[in-house]
């Protein structure tokens, strides 16, 4: 077995969307059914993702590869300084991994989208956007060199904000479309500065060459606070994209777009992009950053499962949902558990998709996305209804699903984190998060799944109301009848939400769901050595459950955890129960303490009423700076250019003409007195001959 | 006294410059042709009397005889070109034909 052949096979995956983007976007519009190719070249891309982390797990389980080759080389004028931009590839278990994980989600969502978008006229844009979005993400995966990683980042960033803006007649979707754009703006300057930090002080894009460097104490300005603001700007970049506190409004308005592409936005390519990068990038978290990364996930954690209680769109439920899973996973990197983190990364990517491909099954059934309209769907989805139970459970955490085996690592981490220095801050924010996160699953479970006995006659007159505009734009005209009964879609929609359902099961990761993280399938490939980083001496490992040797405290928190986590799940669980009988499950949005909840703690209006008027504020005084000292600048030198020109002129006028007009003066005046001795005569002539013969031989002989 | 070299060539220089002066003075184009057979013939008398005083073994009076007979061609030549000139001017009066000067 050649390496080489493992390497070919994941750079053709990386390649194959690509292909599928470029056949349907040139020659789309031409053909109705060209969207099938994406469908085929996904299946292609998957089928070589799987087949490279099959051949890299089975045959080269402890190889990382890492190839550069130089792009551009810089010489300074001095000579002494010169660098060069390398591209390059790598590949190793990690990246084999999230490849994999991306393809599976993508080729699930492709299949999925030919029956949810079925009859759209744009249906062509929207399937090469799709494959586009995949190569760009795994490009992002492809590259240790931050510049190409970057690229593929802002890559990653436009297809989303293309795709979130879909229905472009839409006022709405617009309006997200920007919003997402203008808050990844902000992320996307804080990892480009920390890109620039790293160039500047290493001279190199090469995250592997940095990690070196700071393992062997060349920190970025020479001091520990400059690998702190590295690892933060870096972290910056996934805040925005990985939607955390405080950059995450444009997650739940990323709902404009077509559900197929929240599933994949909140899944594997967009907001996991974040997570990926922090992971990778995790050796060069020092003790402060890491925990920036952690406290800034915890809270984020919260924020999104809090809000997401009093949600009515049940496309916004998930959205926040990711926010607090996400945030989840930023708490167990932060607490150094780098193999949690991804471990809960994978999972989530199956069991979200699944989540959002349920909501959009129902969207697609119902053509209604507020919980308050949807009731009692048991009865008529079954399918759906049985996997959102297992997406649910999985999402709560509950036993013998993936989610359990990854939320317990993550809560284990911070609870590790706590048990070493005394810090529960973030363990605790993971519990209120847990808790929150089975109150919102069971809620939806109750409100919308649930087959009410009572409510079962009265179905026939709700599905007349059904009509709200917010609904994804469905364009097919087959399906007009079905107002009068609602009924589950073609194998298109019920296949991949099996896929997912069965990829959430916890077999397929860990034979104990209550084992150690030995126990776990993947994590002999994933250890901080295997990933080629060791940590630098000030870093999170310390407090890593999932590295280091064995020791008290990991024993006593991964004894904790089970108990605490399950406790407040089953809690959230119960407080959902309870609310349900008191029939105050969808309490009014408006009321006095959900207002709050319902309209995301306000940080909308934080940004639209004082960050807003502020930039206004700053660009007009920029404008007023602009105004009179630059423009006075420009004027100045406008008036100065003036002036020198007249002056130039006066001189070119007098001395320059002078000397030419002098020149031809002459010239005239010494051809009018020359031309006198001109008679045509040869005899005149000859004797000029003559006399001058006689000059010379005069002079001669002198 | 013996004639000597300089003798000869004295002459000679004078016979050129009458004929130089015949040139450059007359108002005839026939008294201008014969100032240059006076040139030409003291250019002659150079090549004999060199070639008499001479001990090189090369004589430069065989020259004269061709000089004579170029002279004699050149003279009909002349003529030709005066009568060509006296139907376009009316004229050989050197003075007359001043067009070189356009």
């Amino acid at each position: 077995m050649q390496p080489q052949i493992v390497i070919n096979l994941f750079l053709s995956a990386v390649f194959t969307p690509l292909a599928g983007f470029l056949i349907s976007f040139f020659i789309g519009r031409k053909l109705s059914k060209v969207y099938y190719i994406n469908v085929i070249f996904g299946g292609i891309g998957l089928a070589l993702s799987l087949t490279a982390l099959y051949l890299k797990l089975q045959f080269f389980p402890h190889e990382n590869w890492n190839h550069s080759f130089e792009w551009l080389a810089i010489n300074s004028a001095a000579g002494s300084e010169s660098f060069s931009i390398s591209l390059s590839y790598w590949v190793n278990n990690l990246n084999v991994i999230m490849l994999t994980v991306v393809n599976i989600v993508a080729f699930v969502v492709l299949v999925y989208s030919t029956d949810y978008m079925h009859g759209d006229p744009d249906i062509h844009r929207y399937f090469s956007l799709i494959s586009f979005f995949v190569f760009s993400m795994s490009g992002l995966i492809a590259s240790p060199s931050l510049m190409i990683l970057y690229i593929f980042w802002e890559l990653v960033g436009f297809a989303s904000y293309k795709l979130i803006g879909f229905w472009r007649h839409k006022d709405s979707a617009a309006a997200a479309q920007m919003k997402a754009f203008l808050m990844n703006r902000v992320g996307d300057m804080m990892f480009f500065i920390g890109i620039l930090i790293a160039l500047i002080h290493y001279k190199t894009f090469d995250i592997t060459k940095i990690f070196e460097y700071v393992n062997q104490g060349n920190l970025p300005f020479g001091a520990d606070w400059g690998l702190t603001l590295l690892g933060i700007m870096i972290f910056g970049g996934a805040v925005s994209k990985s939607a955390q506190f405080p950059l995450q409004n444009w997650l739940p308005d990323a709902m404009e777009g077509p559900t197929p592409v929240s599933a994949l936005i909140h899944a594997a390519t967009m907001v996991a992009a974040g997570v990926y990068l922090m992971i990778i990038a995790s050796p060069l978290l020092n003790g402060t950053a890491a925990y920036v990364v952690a406290l800034i996930g915890g809270i984020s954690a919260v924020y999104g499962a809090s809000v997401a209680t009093v949600q009515t769109d049940i496309k916004k439920i998930f959205a926040y949902s990711t926010i607090s899973q996400l945030g989840m996973m930023f708490a167990a990197l932060g607490t150094g558990s780098v193999y949690f983190a991804f471990f809960h990364l994978v999972t989530h990517a199956f069991f979200k998709a699944g989540l959002f491909l349920t909501s959009g099954s129902v969207i697609h059934s119902t053509h209604e996305q507020d919980i308050r309209k949807l009731k009692s769907l048991a009865a008529f989805l079954p399918v759906t209804t049985a996997v959102y139970v297992v997406f649910a459970l999985a999402i709560c955490g509950a036993p013998f699903t993936s989610g359990f085996v990854s939320k317990e690592g993550v809560v284990a981490s911070t609870i590790l984190f706590g048990l070493i220095n005394g810090n529960y801050l973030i363990a605790a924010l993971m519990l209120l998060t847990s808790l929150f996160t089975a109150y919102y699953s069971v809620k939806v479970w109750l409100v919308v799944f649930r087959k009410d006995k009572a409510d079962l006659p009265a179905e026939s007159s709700h599905h007349h109301e059904v009509s709200d505009e917010n609904t994804a734009a469905h364009s097919d005209d087959d399906h007009g009848e079905h107002h009068h009964h609602i009924h589950e879609h073609g194998y298109a929609i019920k296949l991949p939400l099996i896929v997912l359902a069965v990829l959430s099961v916890w077999v397929l990761y860990v034979l104990n769901p209550i084992g150690h993280a030995d126990s776990h399938y993947l994590f002999p490939y994933l250890t901080a050595e295997k990933l080629g980083s060791s940590a630098p001496a000030d870093s999170l490992y310390p407090y890593s459950l999932s590295e280091g040797p064995e020791s008290e405290l990991k024993h006593q928190a991964e004894l904790i955890t089970p108990f605490a986590a399950t406790g407040v799940t089953l809690l959230g669980a119960l407080l959902a129960i309870i609310l349900f009988r008191m029939k105050k499950l969808t309490p009014d949005p408006e009321g006095k303490f959900t207002r709050i909840l319902y309209n995301g703690y306000y940080l909308d209006y934080f940004y639209t009423d004082i960050i807003s008027p502020l930039a206004v504020k700053f660009t007009q005084l920029i404008a007023l700076f602009d105004k009179y000292v630059v423009d006075g600048i420009v004027n100045f030198m406008g008036t100065l250019t003036v002036w020198i020109s007249t002056a130039a002129g006066i001189f070119d006028k007098y001395v320059v003409d002078g000397a030419v007009n002098f020149t031809a003066w002459i010239t005239d005046k010494t051809g009018f007195a020359v031309r006198k001795i001109q008679t045509g005569k040869v005899q005149d002539y000859l004797l000029f001959v003559v006399f001058t013969l006689i000059f010379l031989i005069v002079l001669a002989s002198i | 006294m013996s004639i000597t070299l300089t003798h000869f060539i004295a002459v000679s220089a004078v016979l050129f410059s009458l004929g130089l002066f015949a040139i450059l003075t007359r108002r005839n184009s026939v008294t201008i042709l014969m100032g240059l057979e006076l040139i030409l013939n003291a250019a002659n008398l150079n090549f004999v009397a060199f070639a008499r005083f001479s001990d090189t073994p090369f004589r430069g009076d065989v020259a004269v005889l061709i000089v004579i007979v170029i002279a004699a061609a050149e003279t009909a030549v002349a003529l030709a070109i005066f009568i060509n000139i006296f139907r376009n001017f009316g004229s050989i009066d050197p003075n007359e034909i001043k067009t070189l000067k356009e």
